[in-house]
């Protein structure tokens, strides 16, 4: 058990402020599209994420009704990657950072 | 009939002479992609990364685009390869399906695109002439990837 620790106030200094901008996550975004099918495009996310078939499924149908969804977030360089892998595979994804 | 079947380490291909003849044509299909502007087909095949940033998507696209484009030839290469053996013996490796797939995807994508198709229901729907040979073919090719992709969930 560790000692109780008195919350430090959150304060963003201005050379912190760069390192935030930098750090701050890019999700990749999937948009629906009336060609792809369901089970190929559960497949890709499965290949290309390396999501469980539920998981997968689950963006996909999310894809499907909502007509966007985040698939996954994280450094620009690897988005980036992400992204193209998507368009390999004939995928419309997008970048976005919120 | 499943027109394709994983057993015993490759996935068998049921392929019929339409179905072969229909294949054939998927490789000119997709190097006679015109220009963004000019081809519909272009522009969903590289479609903008950055959605309010045409600048920053252009400079991904120079960045990424022929990455992305040795991948596709990659791809119809093994797919030429193999399809003139699938035709003979009838078996494909999961490598050489997964190739398959994306070539499948690419070729609908641009016979839907040439088509205009824009909405989910477009095969219920009176958007799609049904005697245009495109729509016969974009479903066809649509029955094959199905297969293929349910093939190769089996093994992933």
């Amino acid at each position: 058990m560790t000692a109780a620790t008195l919350a430090p106030e959150r304060i963003i200094t201005e050379d912190e402020s760069e390192l935030l901008d930098v750090a701050r996550p890019w999700n990749v975004v999937v948009w629906d599209d009336p060609i792809n099918l369901m089970s190929y495009v559960t497949f890709v996310f499965r290949k290309v994420f390396g999501y469980s078939k539920a998981k997968a499924t689950r963006l996909m149908l999310q894809v499907h009704n909502e007509g966007r969804c985040i698939v996954s977030s994280g450094p620009l360089e690897r988005a980036e990657m992400e992204v193209a892998a998507m368009h390999h595979h004939g995928l419309w994804a997008t970048l976005e950072q919120p | 009939m499943r027109k394709f079947v994983w057993h015993d380490g490759v996935i068998t291909a049921r392929l019929d002479e339409f179905d072969l003849a229909l294949l054939s044509a998927v490789p000119p299909l997709i190097t006679g992609v015109g220009d963004v502007g000019v081809d519909p087909a272009a522009s969903r095949l590289e479609p903008a990364v950055h959605r309010e940033d045409a600048e920053r998507s252009a400079e991904f696209l120079r960045l990424s685009s022929s990455l992305i484009d040795e991948g596709r030839a990659a791809d119809l290469a093994v797919f030429e390869e193999s399809l003139q053996r699938a035709a003979d013996d009838d078996s494909l490796t999961a490598a050489e399906a997964e190739s398959w797939i994306r070539v499948l995807s690419s070729a609908r994508l641009i016979l839907g695109a040439r088509l205009g198709i824009a909405d989910n229901d477009w095969e219920d729907g009176e958007a799609v002439d049904r005697h245009d040979p495109r729509a016969l073919a974009l479903y066809v090719l649509g029955m094959l990837q199905e297969d293929l992709v349910s093939a190769l969930s089996t093994i992933f």
